[in-house]
């Protein structure tokens, strides 16, 4: 797969949950979402067009054109994907908290499987339960179904954590593994980068003579400090 | 200034109370359906409700409700229908207008907050704005006519970090200065300051209250209600818990310091 930004084309070889970062990546954001068919893209704010959710899931459905033979049996699946209950298609569009809307833009994408989802700042408006489940449910559409899923913020510790590819947009194009990105001191530097608080645990450590190694889950690195204590 | 809600009832809250006082930064946090954004849109007037709210013992209703409204400053999340004239400068003197200030006032309070902010856009459009200058400018508007409560929902996807942190260092300094009361919603601790005073909503009810250093190492009760406990206080419990610390570190290089010292 080719994401193409500023006129630099960028080669994704295999499936992956890719973060991008830097000043005014809305902007390309729109570029790469150009293609409806097979880009899903969530925005930072989104718009809704009907009154209750099931509408607004069907029309979505109508609107990618997607052939779906059981549509009963497609909203239960997304429904599913979330945890959330088949009652959830009964409510009011304008009853739902803005947390709410935001789990029924990932339905509405969910519901015509693009084969490339963006999404601009993953978890706003959500609480942890939902950020869990929305990041398990978007790994296991990259490792089970070969999805590419790009997201998009400004929180270097919502990219750390959660990607393994991560493009720079600035004057020009960075895209390196996102480990290696974050713990490249120059990198951090030149594009002006909040350092991640698990990278700069292990920078810090590393100035105690301890190479602790760099992590993107916390209950990985305690046990790494555990065993060099 | 002390603002209070008394036994509201209004949808699923009932008979709900909570006391807001001056020199104090709140945030009242909760998963997704506690409510607090219900109790956002009630203490912004976007939902009016009756004998509910009293400002320094003066009740909120139609009579009232435009001398709460100048003393409240609302920060939302930006969007299309946040602005309603074409330039920068318009639009951030159109309520000062409104108040009466003369030309030469008007433009001082805006040239502060452009220059607080390192903000050049004072002759652009609207329309040539990017999300972060549209989102600040928000702040501006709210806090242009000198507010005594600012009342602020989760803006933090709509700034810079380094944004963020002057926005709370201006709030820190108008609270010192003018007794300001800053009342902040979110759904998770990410981004509340240490010195605020917690309330925890669940279900339309305060479930918890205090000061973040004294909530955050309940991690049992953070879970059960789905709020993640912040980075350092999660680090800390963890190392005690394996024994390593003996304290809850806020600096990091505190902590590395103690582990290999």
């Amino acid at each position: 797969m080719e994401i193409k930004i500023k006129d630099e084309k960028i080669k994704v070889t295999k499936p992956s949950i890719i973060g991008l970062m830097g000043n005014n990546y809305e902007t390309y954001l729109e570029e790469l979402s150009h293609n409806k068919r097979s880009v899903g893209y969530i925005k930072k704010n989104e718009y809704y067009y009907t009154n209750y959710v099931y509408d607004e899931l069907l029309l979505f459905m109508n609107r990618c054109k997607c052939e779906v033979k059981n549509v009963a049996k497609r909203m239960e699946k997304v429904l599913d994907s979330l945890s959330l209950p088949y009652s959830f298609l009964e409510k009011e569009i304008s009853d739902l908290s803005k947390g709410e809307k935001r789990i029924l833009s990932y339905l509405r994408i969910f519901i015509f499987n693009p084969k490339v989802l963006i999404i601009d700042e993953p978890f706003k408006n959500l609480d942890y339960k939902y950020e869990k489940i929305v990041i398990n449910y978007l790994r296991e559409l990259k490792n089970k179904y070969n999805k590419t899923i790009i997201i998009a913020s400004n929180n270097s510790n919502i990219i750390y954590e959660n990607t393994n590819k991560t493009i720079i947009i600035d004057k020009d194009i960075i895209f390196k593994d996102t480990i290696k990105l974050f713990s490249d001191n120059e990198i951090i530097e030149k594009y002006n980068l909040n350092i991640p608080n698990l990278v700069m645990f292990s920078k810090l450590a590393e100035k105690k003579n301890k190479k602790i190694k760099y992590y993107q889950d916390n209950r990985e690195l305690m046990k790494e400090v555990y065993r060099n204590v | 200034m002390t603002l209070e809600v008394k036994d509201l009832n209004y949808g699923e809250f009932k008979n709900f109370n909570i006391v807001f006082k001056s020199y104090r930064s709140y945030s009242i946090i909760g998963d997704i359906n506690c409510g607090n954004e219900t109790l956002f849109r009630i203490l912004s007037t976007s939902i009016m409700t009756n004998n509910s709210i009293f400002f320094n013992d003066t009740c909120l209703n139609v009579d009232t409700r435009f001398s709460y409204l100048r003393k409240i400053g609302v920060i939302k999340e930006v969007n299309n229908n946040s602005f309603i004239l074409d330039n920068v400068y318009d639009e951030l003197a159109f309520s000062l207008k409104k108040l009466n200030l003369d030309e030469e006032e008007i433009k001082t309070r805006i040239d502060f907050y452009l220059k607080y902010f390192n903000l050049k856009i004072k002759s652009k459009k609207i329309s040539e704005l990017n999300l972060y200058e549209k989102q600040l400018m928000m702040v501006i508007m709210a806090l242009l006519h000198e507010p005594s409560i600012i009342i602020m929902e989760d803006i933090i996807c709509n700034l810079k970090l380094e944004d963020y942190i002057k926005v709370n260092k201006l709030f820190s300094y108008f609270m010192d200065k003018k007794k300001l009361i800053v009342i902040k919603f979110f759904n998770n601790f990410d981004y509340v300051n240490h010195d605020d005073y917690i309330y925890v909503m669940d279900n339309y009810e305060i479930i918890k209250k205090g000061f973040k250093d004294d909530l955050m190492v309940d991690d049992q009760f953070l879970n059960k209600h789905n709020l993640r406990v912040p980075f350092m206080y999660d680090l800390s419990l963890k190392l005690k818990m394996y024994k390593l610390i003996d304290k809850v570190y806020l600096n990091m290089e505190d902590m590395v310091n103690d582990i290999w010292k």
